[in-house]
């Protein structure tokens, strides 16, 4: 049994014990918990789904610039399992985050039972802190003048992440290399199980849609092809030589890890000093907190 | 990309698309003037559940809330080319009221959802949420309504070789005794319709202009109104241009009357050529098409007849919640 102290002192040392007892990493600063529940039940099986939207709370979370949500079990209350990792799963991608956010971030279970009340959820939230370590923006001066040539940077290369600035003819190249075949969409619908007539009707709409116009770079877009194989990209941003902001209405982005062909439409042309700032994850601005969500109500 | 691939078409399908139909029937003879009109018989169609989902939220907007797609069935089910339903009563197995006056928001501009390439249309009925114990949908009340125009000849007029039409009115006395005022429009056609509303938009401002000088100021607001109203004109037709695909039929509707229920395209050899919507803007409609329209097709000008109209009323019972 612990030797009790009388209670001014006990009230005298708390300050003290708070101070030793806070962790060098901030990490236990950092509380999740489960805000708005959302239970999507479909007849059709394939559609359902539970979303657990979460709030970050603690002195910490002001840093908090992007975040991955890991979840390792979920069950509800009748111990229907919720999350099913697949063999090969990879951990998803960084999401960017702020207090501001709306909504913020969520994760993403199998739909529970109907006579299920509660669910459980467990798991780890790595939060990126970019104030942790300098190494984390990279930037590129000038980058527009090297078109079609990957970016040079050692520290590129150690996060195994590629970079090349593209000249608009090569974009449309590239797009046109990446697109998928008609043959690859039916293949991959039959993988899925979907019925023809829904492929039929995905291949037409695709043509359809491949006829309207706005998928042109304009002389405001900045095009980019990126290979980052371990998402260490946490985001792109295009800034005038001064460091000043170049605003960036619209983005699009087509592809995966291996090459992704990325347009960000600025809200005007860019000058030819522009730099473009990449952010990193790097293993110091990482900080893991539990995901440890107990009983939550289901609508 | 399963369940992608459904929300996408799904999506894209019912977002802010209104009416326009492949399924149609033929009508050889312009309409004929509307006679006195014959009530007709309700069609011969039954109505079933085909689909639930429940959207549960702890989050006051937007709100939980269960929506029922419905399937079409019987001897007349084939010849419905729109459909909607309205739900007069509606409750789960443990007694809570489901149906929401004035609650019920459906698909498109005014709720009708169109038949697709693979059956009749799928009307969808929205309800308030059931208990989270309710196993049953224990009853659910309604009417729906249907578009037939095969039932009736007058209800569709067929424009012979459309595509050789554009940027002239079409003069056809079935139009013109509707009161109805019709013209394709190419590319070409749209930028000179765009022309014409900037001239139009400098003689509203003129004649503003003018009515202020003349009522010495006390016409106040009224060239920021002829501004507007030009400005507003110049928009929606630059926003027919940047929506406009190169697939797409353009159409400049005059409908005071509202007697235009949709608009399809046939082959020269009466085959559907198959659209995926209508947007519809100020005075305009552009009929989305999937593949360029073939030459010699034809567009057919679907109207509301009483004939060509019917209501079904349904009842489901005991349907099984997800």
């Amino acid at each position: 049994m612990p030797f009790p102290l009388p209670l001014s002192r006990r009230s005298a040392l708390a300050p003290l014990i708070l101070l030793l007892a806070r962790p060098l990493s901030g990490a236990e600063d950092i509380k999740v918990a489960a805000s708005t529940v959302e239970d999507q039940r479909s007849s059709d099986g394939r559609m359902g789904s539970l979303t657990i939207e979460l709030a970050l709370s603690g002195g910490l979370v002001a840093e908090v610039k992007a975040l991955r949500v890991r979840v390792k079990s979920a069950r509800d209350d009748l111990g229907t399992v919720l999350h099913k990792p697949g063999k090969d799963e990879k951990p998803g991608e960084f999401e960017e985050f702020s207090t501001d956010r709306h909504p913020g971030p969520q994760l993403r279970l199998a739909s529970p039972s109907r006579d299920a009340s509660t669910v459980d959820v467990a798991g780890e939230v790595e939060l990126f802190l970019p104030a942790r370590d300098s190494g984390t923006k990279q930037r590129f001066e000038a980058f527009l003048g090297r078109l079609d040539k990957p970016l040079p940077s050692p520290a590129l290369k150690t996060a195994r992440v590629e970079i090349t600035p593209l000249s608009p003819e090569m974009y449309k190249t590239r797009q046109q290399q990446n697109k998928p075949t008609k043959e690859q969409i039916i293949a991959e619908g039959k993988k899925q199980g979907v019925a023809d007539a829904e492929i039929k009707q995905a291949l037409e709409m695709m043509e359809a849609l491949s006829s309207l116009s706005g998928e042109e770079p304009s002389e405001e877009s900045v095009l980019l092809e990126t290979k980052d194989p371990d998402a260490r990209i946490i985001s792109l941003d295009v800034v005038k030589r001064d460091g000043s902001e170049l605003r960036a209405p619209s983005r699009g982005s087509s592809g995966g890890r291996d090459v992704k062909l990325i347009k960000i439409d600025l809200a005007e042309k860019p000058p030819g000093d522009a730099a473009l700032i990449v952010t990193l994850r790097t293993p110091k601005s990482i900080v893991t907190v539990p995901l440890n969500l107990k009983g939550v109500a289901l609508p | 990309m399963n369940d992608r691939l459904s929300r996408v078409l799904r999506l894209l399908l019912a977002c802010a698309l209104a009416a326009a139909a492949p399924v149609f029937a033929q009508s050889k003879k312009p309409a004929k003037k509307a006679a006195t009109p014959v009530p007709a018989a309700p069609p011969k169609i039954q109505v079933a559940a085909d689909s639930l989902f429940d959207r549960r939220t702890t989050s006051s907007f937007p709100r939980s809330g269960l929506s029922v797609t419905l399937a079409i069935e019987g001897e007349d089910a084939p010849a419905v080319q729109s459909a909607r339903a309205r739900v007069t009563r509606a409750i789960d197995d443990t007694g809570r009221n489901l149906f929401e006056a004035g609650g019920q928001t459906i698909q498109g501009s005014d709720g009708w959802q169109q038949a697709g390439e693979n059956g009749p249309p799928v009307p969808r009925i929205e309800l308030a949420s059931p208990s989270r114990k309710a196993k049953t949908l224990a009853a659910v009340e309604g009417v729906l309504e249907a578009y037939l125009p095969a039932r009736d000849p007058a209800a569709t007029l067929k424009i012979e070789r459309a595509l050789t039409l554009k940027d002239k009115p079409l003069v056809l006395p079935a139009l013109a005794s509707l009161h109805v005022k019709l013209q394709l429009l190419s590319k070409t056609g749209l930028e000179t319709e765009k022309k014409q509303a900037e001239v139009k938009k400098a003689e509203a401002k003129r004649k503003a202009d003018a009515a202020k000088k003349k009522a010495k100021g006390k016409t106040e607001g009224l060239d920021e109104m002829a501004d507007a109203l030009g400005e507003a004109l110049v928009r929606t037709i630059e926003m027919l241009f940047m929506s406009a695909g190169e697939n797409d039929l353009i159409l400049k509707v005059d409908d005071p009357d509202k007697k235009i229920f949709a608009f399809d395209v046939a082959g020269s050899d009466g085959t559907p050529v198959r659209s995926y919507g209508t947007t519809v803007l100020e005075g305009y409609q552009i009929v989305r098409m999937f593949k360029p329209i073939p030459e010699g097709a034809s567009l057919l000008v679907r109207l509301r007849t009483p004939r060509s109209f019917g209501e079904v009323p349904f009842t489901l019972s005991n349907v099984k919640l997800p």
